[in-house]
């Protein structure tokens, strides 16, 4: 038993993550000796420990997942204490919240394999929280996205993805095909008039690859790539901000002080972060505008070099494969689509933000998974994993139950 | 700590940090590797995993001998092109003809997609009119007729009109597609 729990992988990874925590944490504060940076590097890998294992005690969860996303929650809160720690104190507790979050995204998972789901009410619902920064909004560069209550603010396409998952999900495994495309066709319009347009990208896409999932249809996918692709004409035709974009990913050194700044500086900052970067504490990643949201990946690679950003996109890719194989091991097609669409939802707006940052496709305002800051953002991408974990926690209980019969059916036959 | 002490520290753990990350990708995918093999492993012993039981092809079809058993999932599509749940290559029936689920209390359930059409056990199922089917229940569509064994331990109180290896009647309507209208193939 002993030497089963010392090769345990679960809980190698979990030391490694958070001794690499730990490490770049007191680096940080033999630099400016602030105690309350000292607490985070103690809070933060408190949490990892705690729900690691407290998740497994209460569902049979995969750790490979939790691990990973903790990893890149950790990351981000490092990275913010690094550049701006006030942001790095909010997002802790964001991080809180999440963990708390994704508990219940799992559970409810679990719950509404015996319960009916309400989907009317939550596509309902849904088309409100998108309505209402229209309504009670701010324009925030570019895009009327947000909603302040107080001092609190929310970014209500944050909460939507969810419920647009879990809709799509459940009308798709029913064939109601109306149900899911008017909602998605909605979702999709009143982001249009938010013009928020990297989110109705993502709804898109996702909501695309799923259906194609769940019909197999080649034609449909083809024809759903090709309405895309004019949906993306037609945006480039009607927004302004959409044109200026497309003119500064295709040359930003044309206007390197004026328009195309943002990226120039994201651009150099990885160039200057070289293979080991210049080392965190270092370097002058606050020379990025939106260095903590849209370009983090860039401060990533400015710090800690491009060999670590590409450790940090091949654990994006270890989260995608691992969310793809549980996806393809549901055994029920409302599972499978819902673990697929999380999983979807994950890699494409990592590929989306990164894309953006390395001047690959143009930058669209979202946000990277689990790093930037932001508790709307960080709230949903846990309670993204927080679905899938439920959908494997299903699955181990489908293999379980599997087991019993097979062994029944040899007490049968002997 | 003096500026350059702490750029002389910082600048020596860039490599700490950049081991630490490989170490941690490497881990993970060990982790994946691993997992993948302790699945496979897992399943070679669960022949039947993720399944309910088989449908036994009754009549010789194209490709396709009489008594051959297709394995059921829990839920999925039966259809013409290799990639549905069930594939079953014959004239009369569409690249994907219907979705079956299994339900506990039902049995498995058989939903034709729009203008398709079979019958279980002689009575007409329509997209509108799904039909349940029990341990022995007889699947018409198209020329084919296959018969459904539920795995045990997963029989339900229903139970199927027609025990014996007689087929109910075919005719026109049985054929999957609606007069007058040509069957689509996908390859």
């Amino acid at each position: 038993m002993r030497a089963e729990k010392r090769r345990d992988p679960g809980q190698r990874l979990t030391m490694v993550v958070c001794l690499f925590y730990f490490s770049a944490f007191l680096l940080l504060f033999l630099r400016d000796f602030v105690w309350q940076g000292l607490a985070l590097a103690f809070a933060v890998p408190f949490t990892i420990f705690l729900s690691n294992r407290l998740l497994p005690k209460l569902f049979p969860a995969d750790g490979l997942l939790l691990a990973l996303a903790h990893f890149l929650c950790a990351l981000g809160i490092l990275v913010l204490y690094d550049t701006n720690p006030a942001y790095a104190y909010s997002q802790t507790v964001s991080y809180g919240v999440s963990v708390a979050a994704m508990f219940f995204c799992v559970w409810a998972v679990r719950i509404v394999r015996s319960r009916r789901i309400p989907v009317f009410f939550l596509a309902v619902l849904s088309l409100g929280l998108l309505a209402a920064p229209l309504v009670f909004g701010r324009e925030i560069y570019g895009a009327k996205n947000w909603i302040f209550v107080g001092s609190v603010s929310v970014q209500p396409s944050e909460v939507v993805k969810l419920s647009l998952l879990v809709v799509l999900a459940y009308c798709m495994a029913r064939r109601r095909f109306w149900s899911w495309f008017l909602f998605a066709l909605g979702c999709l319009g009143l982001l249009m008039l938010q013009k928020d347009l990297g989110t109705a990208l993502l709804y898109y896409s996702v909501g695309m690859l799923m259906f194609f999932a769940s019909d197999g249809s080649v034609w449909i996918l083809a024809a759903g790539t090709l309405g895309g692709a004019g949906a993306a004409v037609m945006g480039f035709r009607m927004f302004a901000h959409v044109k200026r974009r497309v003119a500064i990913w295709r040359n930003p050194w044309a206007n390197y002080d004026g328009a195309g700044y943002q990226l120039v500086q994201g651009l150099m900052a990885i160039a200057s972060g070289d293979l080991f970067g210049v080392g965190l504490g270092l370097g002058s990643p606050r020379t990025i505008p939106v260095y903590h949201t849209d370009f983090i990946y860039a401060v990533i690679c400015e710090q800690f070099g491009m060999i670590f950003g590409l450790c940090v996109l091949a654990i994006y890719v270890a989260l995608v494969w691992r969310g793809a194989t549980i996806a393809m091991a549901a055994r029920h097609s409302f599972h499978g689509l819902l673990a697929l669409g999380a999983t979807l939802m994950l890699g494409l707006q990592t590929f989306v933000i990164i894309g953006g940052v390395l001047k690959l496709i143009p930058l669209t305002g979202v946000t990277l998974p689990f790093i930037s800051y932001g508790g709307s953002s960080l709230v949903s991408s846990m309670c993204l994993i927080g679905l899938i974990q439920g959908v494997a926690s299903l699955n181990e209980d489908d293999l379980m139950e599997d087991t019993e019969i097979a062994l029944g059916r040899e007490e049968m036959s002997m | 700590m003096s500026a350059e002490f702490y750029q002389v520290l910082s600048l020596a753990m860039r490599y700490w940090f950049a081991l630490l990350g490989i170490l941690i990708v490497l881990r993970s995918f060990y982790w994946l590797h691993k997992d993948r093999r302790a699945r496979h492993r897992r399943l070679r012993r669960l022949p039947d995993a993720g399944l309910i039981g088989e449908m036994v092809v009754l009549s010789d079809l194209e490709g396709m001998p009489a008594q051959t058993a297709l394995a059921v999932p829990y839920e999925g599509i039966l259809g013409s092109v290799r990639g549905c749940d069930i594939p079953l290559p014959a004239p009369g029936i569409q690249a994907r003809h219907l979705d079956f689920w299994y339900d506990s209390r039902q049995g498995l359930m058989i939903r034709p997609r729009k203008n398709r059409y079979c019958t279980v056990d002689g009575e007409e199922a329509s997209f509108r009119h799904p039909l349940a089917m029990g341990h022995g229940s007889i699947l018409q569509l198209g020329p084919a007729a296959l018969r459904l064994r539920l795995f045990a331990g997963l029989e339900t109180e229903y139970h199927a009109r027609f025990q014996d290896d007689v087929l109910p009647p075919t005719e026109a309507m049985h054929y999957g597609v609606q007069p007058g209208k040509e069957p689509d193939h996908e390859s």
